[in-house]
């Protein structure tokens, strides 16, 4: 299989940054709707690609080119998983919200929300190092 | 809205914690280096000095890492190893991007890890 190309960092950083703050609102506003339409933002992304993730284009299209270019370069492919297993969390919110679980959906809403602010902050991202310990056993190899 | 305000104040404290937590084994590590890494297995040592330098077969910048290393440092002994062929060799160092190379003593104690081809440039 192919390598993917190396992509800047910064533009996870700004999704990971826009996620946190806009979970953070959803939650403090009792904004449940924007639950799922932050998975479906995630899902975009992580299943087809950052050409099709808002998010990562308005990075691509708008601040990037404003931009001097990155240090260094990272391979998509476990921040796309990390965006993969905020899917799955969000979607488990939106389906406790639907199932009345208000507590649970929140508390969902919020791991996905405290790890992307980690990531956003920090450059921590537990589920890219999940993909980088699971890659390096099955000697995938990453590019950057 | 009080209640979850304060629920968001405590998640940041967490995230915090868990960054500074993160930031003090890094720095420790840094600090620790050499006793933190195993050392460089004898079959790859030189008489002195020894650079390895971990790649992977579509490593764009590691050959030139190599023949800066090469070119600079002429009396160490400089090996490359391919971080895909030896998984765990790179495992035990931590590898998870192209080029990472360590600076070894002879005997085999790890001094320096340099992650990226800029860190490496800026060493040597």
């Amino acid at each position: 299989m192919t390598a993917p190309a190396p992509i800047d960092p910064r533009g996870p950083r700004l999704n990971q940054a826009v996620l946190a703050i806009g979970l953070a609102v959803a939650f403090v506003f009792e904004l449940r709707w924007l639950v799922p339409a932050f998975a479906l933002v995630l899902f975009s992304g992580a299943a087809f690609g950052p050409r099709y993730s808002p998010i990562l284009r308005l990075y691509a299209e708008l601040i990037r080119p404003r931009l001097g270019p990155p240090a260094e370069l990272e391979d998509p492919r476990p921040p796309r998983f990390a965006a993969a297993v905020g899917v799955v969390f969000l979607v488990g919110s939106t389906l406790a919200f639907l199932a009345g679980a208000s507590a649970l959906a929140w508390v969902l809403a919020l791991v996905v929300a405290a790890l992307a602010a980690l990531a956003a902050v920090t450059g921590i991202c537990v589920g890219c190092e999940l993909y980088v310990a699971v890659a390096r056993r099955r000697g995938v190899e990453l590019v950057g | 809205m009080t209640g979850r305000l304060a629920v968001l104040v405590v998640l940041a404290a967490v995230v915090a914690v868990a960054a500074w937590a993160y930031r003090r084994r890094s720095v420790r590590d840094g600090i620790r280096g050499p006793g933190g890494l195993p050392p460089v297995p004898a079959e790859l040592l030189g008489p002195g000095t020894t650079w390895v330098i971990f790649t992977t077969p579509l490593c764009g910048s590691c050959a030139a890492v190599e023949a800066e290393l090469r070119r600079s440092r002429p009396d160490d002994t400089v090996v490359k190893v391919d971080a895909t062929v030896h998984a765990a060799l790179a495992g035990a160092y931590d590898v998870r991007r192209a080029p990472t190379v360590l600076r070894a003593g002879a005997d085999g104690r790890v001094t320096e890890r340099l992650v990226g081809p800029d860190a490496v440039r800026a060493r040597v």
